[in-house]
């Protein structure tokens, strides 16, 4: 996906939203005084100086007329990993680490043009076979390893 | 003599069985992850740290080491073989030793970056051991004004000495810092940022940060691209340089050591930068230049000496001062607090088994990787077969697991899906993540030195400027700012960076 928007003027945008946000949810802490300075004094002023920071950078990108390029973002593998994620959080308390490592190969293995289903349920299986010995067995992480509901 | 008694301390703790296992296990580790390309030593610490956490906090750092070093030498092999960098050091490699390694002598290019890199290795130990010690004497009389000057200095050297543009690398610093300000706030008790979410009062996780913006960013950016590999399947022969080999090496170590050793101490200094500095001077240096770029083995034997050292000696000011001077030691950092130790002059007098036994660790594993990386070259040209579209949703469960076992809970994922996210959008505007990852770092403490200075300053910001020590400090960062602001310094720059990447 290819957005019709300069990188530098995206970016001074970014910056100068990212500032103002951090600024304005500063004001809502107490800003205390120079010698004893409140939880707000700080990122107040870096919030500021970023807005500064983000301005410059969009301007100088309308200036230059436009540097840098267009954004070019990888909508489809962002979605799938960004699936792939939610899933091992929403996954991995009901089913353990096994059948969830196995679920979650599988489906970032969408994110890009694959050969052949076997091989990639293959490489899954001994992948989550590992990695329940290590984190499991070997480094006693507190994560179940088979899904809880079997044992209870 | 103390430097003795001290490195005897080091060698309890690191040549104990349980200190040379766990440094054999990170280089190993490290190695094998390192060779898979694109993936250097950032995303190697990342996802092998939760591997740590039940360690003693001398040995996980140890291992992290080990995992560094390793992973930096598998990004080696990789250039050599396969001419895709594993990771921006080793960028320069490419060059010249896969040419070597057309050319059928890949054997000596690998045995050259290893000896090359056991060499300086042991000579930036001894620099580590020895400087060390004295920088932390000096930081001891450092006070708050003192310690905020040094962090703005280290932040931005890194900014002037990493490539892309510097305003937009200032910005990254600067979200990074209000990132690292999110949570419980160490003076009132307050919350700031967090959402009302409990998961934020401990602040942003830090395993989740990184991995999300170096690993899975990654994935989305290069998941299903087409990569032309080009894989040296010859069985590798000769591992062993010829005499005349070695009386054209040796000098290129040397200078690729003190090239290293010396831009590691600098903020934003580090393996990238002088591999690339190392490169240029051997050229420069040479009667024959047009030789390089066509598999002359001292643009191998400079550039790979030169990051080893750098990568050891930027563990100076970061345990020193506590100042990362990199992705890598702000990676470090975040591991030692995770431990409960805060980087600075103190953990040399506080701990130093932890201390000595991470200097003697060094050394210990640079030899492990002599010894054992060139006889296990085979396996790593294995590994190297492994295809992308096999190994990032591997990638992608590893970083799960990681950024799970922190809390034990899925808010972790959540974060690493965001920061992914962000480091992907990140990427396509051409904004660095690193400078972002330092401030992220440094924020908490910058803010509660800045509060102390203002404090004995009686609220006037001109004590930064009336104590001469963080005048000096201050100077110095606004003077780099200016000249690399300048046009012809920043077209010098922007060479330096393209000259190892044509």
């Amino acid at each position: 996906m290819i957005l019709a928007l300069k990188k530098d003027v995206v970016a001074g945008g970014l910056y100068m939203a990212i500032g103002a946000g951090f600024a304005s949810m500063s004001l809502e802490q107490p800003i205390g005084e120079t010698t004893r300075m409140g939880p707000g004094f700080f990122p107040l002023c870096v919030g500021l100086i970023l807005g500064v920071i983000g301005a410059w950078v969009f301007l100088t990108a309308f200036r230059t007329g436009g540097a840098g390029g267009t954004v070019e973002i990888r909508a489809r593998p962002a979605a799938v990993i960004l699936v792939a994620l939610v899933a091992f959080a929403l996954l991995l308390p009901r089913l353990g680490l096994v059948l969830t490592s196995i679920l979650v190969f599988v489906l970032s293995a969408a994110a890009a043009p694959q050969r052949s289903v076997l091989q990639v349920g293959l490489v899954a299986v001994v992948l989550a076979a590992v990695v329940g010995l290590v984190f499991v067995a070997g480094l006693r992480l507190p994560i179940p390893a088979l899904p809880p509901f079997l044992f209870s | 003599m103390d430097l003795f008694d001290n490195l005897l301390i080091g060698a309890q703790t690191a040549i104990s069985v349980r200190g040379m296992f766990y440094a054999l296990i990170g280089v190993v580790l490290g190695t094998a992850i390192g060779v898979l390309p694109g993936l250097g030593p950032v995303a190697a610490i990342a996802m092998l740290l939760p591997l740590t956490y039940g360690l003693q906090p001398e040995l996980a750092l140890i291992m992290l080491a080990g995992i560094f070093y390793g992973s930096q030498y598998g990004g080696s092999t990789t250039s050599i073989l396969v001419n895709i960098p594993g990771e921006s050091s080793s960028v320069v490699t490419c060059l010249d030793g896969h040419q070597m390694a057309r050319q059928g002598r890949a054997g000596t290019a690998l045995a050259t970056a290893a000896i090359g890199s056991f060499f300086a290795g042991t000579v930036s130990t001894v620099l580590i051991a020895g400087f060390a010690p004295v920088l932390a004497t000096i930081a001891f009389r450092f006070g708050p004004a003192e310690y905020f000057s040094l962090m703005i200095l280290g932040l931005v050297g890194a900014v002037a000495l990493a490539h892309g543009s510097m305003v937009k690398a200032l910005g990254m610093i600067l979200i990074g810092l209000l990132l690292g300000l999110v949570g419980t706030d160490v003076t009132s008790g307050g919350q700031r940022f967090t959402f009302s979410l409990p998961d934020l009062f401990d602040g942003i996780d830090f395993v989740a940060i990184s991995m999300g913006l170096f690993g899975i960013a990654e994935v989305i950016a290069s998941a299903g691209r087409a990569g032309n590999r080009d894989i040296l399947t010859r069985r590798i022969t000769g591992l062993l340089p010829s005499r005349s080999d070695l009386r054209r090496m040796a000098p290129a170590v040397l200078r690729g050591t003190a090239v290293g050793s010396f831009l590691g101490l600098l903020p934003g200094g580090g393996a990238t930068l002088s591999s690339f500095t190392s490169y240029a001077l051997e050229k420069k240096l040479s009667r024959t230049p047009g030789a390089f770029g066509r598999g002359a083995i001292e643009g191998v034997a400079g550039p790979e000496s030169a990051n080893n050292a750098a990568s050891q000696t930027s563990f100076i000011p970061m345990l020193t001062l506590g100042i990362p001077s990199n992705a890598v030691m702000a990676l470090m950092i975040g591991a030692m607090m995770m431990h409960n130790i805060t980087p600075g002059p103190q953990v040399a007098v506080t701990n130093p088994a932890l201390f000595w036994g991470l200097i003697v660790s060094m050394w210990f594993g640079n030899l492990i990787l002599l010894v054992l990386n060139l006889p296990m070259i085979g396996l790593w040209v294995k590994v190297l077969g492994v295809p992308y579209r096999l190994l990032f949703p591997a990638i992608v469960v590893l970083s799960c697991i990681g950024a799970y076992s922190v809390n034990g809970n899925g808010f972790g994922i959540l974060l690493l899906a965001g920061f992914g996210l962000a480091g992907h959008l990140f990427a396509a505007l051409e904004c660095e993540p690193a400078p972002l990852l330092l401030g992220f770092v440094l924020g908490p403490s910058m803010e509660e030195y800045f509060r102390r200075a203002m404090l004995i300053g009686d609220g006037d910001i001109a004590i930064f400027a009336t104590r001469p020590l963080s005048a000096v400090l201050l100077g110095t960062a606004a003077l780099v700012l200016l000249l690399f602001a300048l046009p012809a310094i920043g077209r010098k720059r922007a060479e330096a960076f393209v000259e190892g990447e044509e």
